[in-house]
């Protein structure tokens, strides 16, 4: 019987609760589960084939390769993801995906072109054009910068004097900017986690004060039931990235929701949803194992 | 058939180019400066704005951007290629060609032949392997944003001396089996190649201002074409040594293959977009589209503008 191994790739510096709740729902179904920091993975090329490396031994025999690797590690992480891209194992992140989610204008656009509701969203060198961007949302903006492809700050603009100093600071550093129409919310945005075909959403709320929702910065979370809407955006969203696994963060607009970012490695929100989400994805990715023969050497 | 040139600044080079195309009998030819290109997307739709310019009625782009512009080039490539704009830089030519360690990982796949190379995210994982290199090496070390490192390394113990000696937090290093060869330097264009040689002297190779011009063999051409091909460009610089694949960039130095070629070089660049636009009818947009797409695009336009 053929015996069924995950390669889970993780940030070099991963959260040990996360790994941890991965893992013990892995080993609880899969025959073999390793994880392994990207930070500790070798790519040795030789005679036509890339092989993976760790602790000086070949990674191989996996038949499904799960990489969670943050945009702090992405210059080293696509050539990782390019190689397993080729090696014969399921992997529910694309490169084109992974570098993709990794951009937050490029993610808007994929989706713009896929008829994904979206949030108006440009990008730009040169703060002088940029400023047609003011003229096409209005004030307020928020400016997102992006040190090659992972973002590096989002600051919300709400005067055009402090939009232009926020763009000349940016070009001294060559920058290429990307700016997006600030849509007011209540504080709270959705996120729908999508685990192949199925979708979890969550209602996340931001502490008091804060304009983003994000649960680590004191935010909360609670499961809801999935509105048909949201079922259908997260999903086309998930399909237009080709990511197998990821989270479509979605905000209220008055012409109903649109996507402000995808999320490819979404953290399981263990404090308000327990063990749920990782119970989902290694059930998920098991199944592909089933499906999935080991050809990779 | 016409053109939009997409750089950061107008160069002579440009203007020679530009003068190319003329000749080759494309309407238009016009410089964009990259600074004021901007992408929007809103509704289902991407919009190029480019000042009082439409790119969108162009057939093709000849886009010679820095790598550094990988964040902004990417988009916009995916816009062209949406679009049905041709260009010499396909679809994730500009992350790929932007990310030595992926670009080797390309090689590989791609079939094109290259030396041992290992690829790891700190200078350790190089260490553990230092014995199984046949030397010298190349090493070389990544910190984004910033220039790549390049060292020629004779043998293991020095290897091993330079790794202990770097203690910043790296995002990548790599170590390349070197062969002492001269190197030869290919402007891909097409099936074309101009190659120039740039002489090993003392373990160090040439400037390309004192290259000069090769012939190739049939199976050099064809490797230098495959590895363009595999790093996702019409148009390319191929580095090579001793039929080993070095580096390939999506960007020419325009200015040192005019003096070693003259206009030739660029009359077979305009002749290259012209067969790929002749050839190609899905690229001629503007022959194909009717006054009913034409007029869909425009109300569609204002629809969003007064949005």
């Amino acid at each position: 019987m053929q015996s069924n191994s995950l390669l889970i790739i993780g940030s070099r510096r991963f959260k040990k609760s996360t790994v941890r709740m991965l893992l013990e729902e892995a080993q609880a179904v899969f025959d073999r589960a390793l994880f392994v920091p990207v930070n500790k993975i070798r790519i040795i090329s030789e005679n036509g084939i890339n092989k993976l490396f760790y602790k000086g031994r070949e990674l191989s025999g996996f038949n499904v390769c799960y990489p969670r690797v943050s945009s702090k590690d992405f210059f080293f992480a696509q050539a990782v993801i390019g190689a397993l891209e080729n090696s014969g194992a399921y992997i529910p992140v694309s490169l084109r995906g992974f570098i993709v989610s990794n951009h937050k204008y490029y993610t808007i656009k994929v989706l713009s072109d896929a008829s994904v509701p979206i949030v108006k969203s440009s990008l730009f060198i040169s703060p002088e054009t940029g400023k047609q961007s003011i003229k096409e949302f209005g004030l307020p903006v928020v400016v997102k910068t992006l040190g090659g492809f992972a973002g590096k700050g989002v600051v919300l603009v709400d005067s055009e004097k402090q939009f232009e100093s926020i763009l000349d600071t940016v070009q001294l550093f060559q920058e290429v900017i990307s700016a997006q129409k600030f849509v007011e919310g209540k504080n709270s945005d959705i996120r729908c986690y999508v685990i192949g075909e199925k979708v979890i959403a969550v209602r996340r709320t931001g502490k008091q004060g804060e304009w983003r929702a994000n649960i680590s910065r004191g935010g909360s979370a609670i499961e809801i039931e999935a509105t048909k809407e949201m079922l259908g955006i997260a999903k086309k969203a998930a399909r237009a990235m080709k990511l197998d696994i990821c989270a479509i963060d979605l905000i209220e607009t008055k012409k109903g929701l649109a996507v402000i970012e995808v999320n490819f490695m979404p953290g399981p929100f263990k404090k308000f949803l327990g063990n749920r989400i990782a119970k989902e994805i290694i059930a998920f990715l098991h199944k592909k194992a089933t499906e999935q023969p080991i050809t990779n050497s | 058939m016409d053109i939009a040139i997409i750089a950061t600044k107008k160069t002579k080079s440009i203007s020679r180019i530009i003068g190319a195309f003329k000749k080759q009998g494309f309407s238009r030819a016009e410089f964009v400066n990259v600074k004021k290109l901007m992408l929007l997307s809103k509704g289902s739709k991407t919009f190029f704005q480019a000042g009082n310019l439409d790119l969108s009625t162009f057939d093709s782009v000849l886009l010679l951007l820095e790598l550094s512009l990988a964040g902004f080039g990417e988009p916009f490539l995916e816009e062209l290629e949406r679009q049905k704009i041709f260009c010499n830089i396909r679809l994730g030519g500009m992350y790929l060609n932007d990310n030595e360690m992926l670009q080797q990982i390309q090689f590989t796949t791609e079939g094109c032949k290259t030396t041992k190379t290992i690829c790891s995210f700190t200078n350790a994982g190089i260490k553990n392997h230092a014995a199984e290199l046949h030397y010298p090496v190349i090493f070389k070390s990544f910190k984004v944003d910033k220039k790549a490192q390049t060292i020629v390394i004779g043998n293991k113990a020095s290897l091993v001396s330079i790794l202990n000696s770097i203690t910043i937090e790296m995002d990548g290093a790599m170590v390349k089996e070197f062969v002492e060869k001269d190197l030869i330097e290919c402007a891909v264009v097409g099936e074309k190649v101009f190659a120039l040689k740039r002489k090993l002297i003392n373990h160090s190779i040439a400037p390309l201002a004192k290259a000069a011009p090769l012939s190739l063999s049939p199976e050099q051409e064809r490797q230098a074409v495959m590895a363009a091909r595999a790093c996702k460009c019409n148009i390319a610089t191929v580095k090579m040594v001793n039929g080993f694949i070095i580096r390939v960039f999506p960007k020419i130095d325009y200015h040192i293959f005019y003096q070693k070629f003259g206009l030739t070089f660029f009359d077979e660049i305009a002749l290259y977009y012209k067969t790929v636009l002749e050839g190609k009818p899905e690229h001629q947009k503007i022959k194909q589209k009717s006054i009913f797409d034409f007029l869909k695009e425009n109300i569609e336009r204002l629809f969003y503008a007064k949005q």
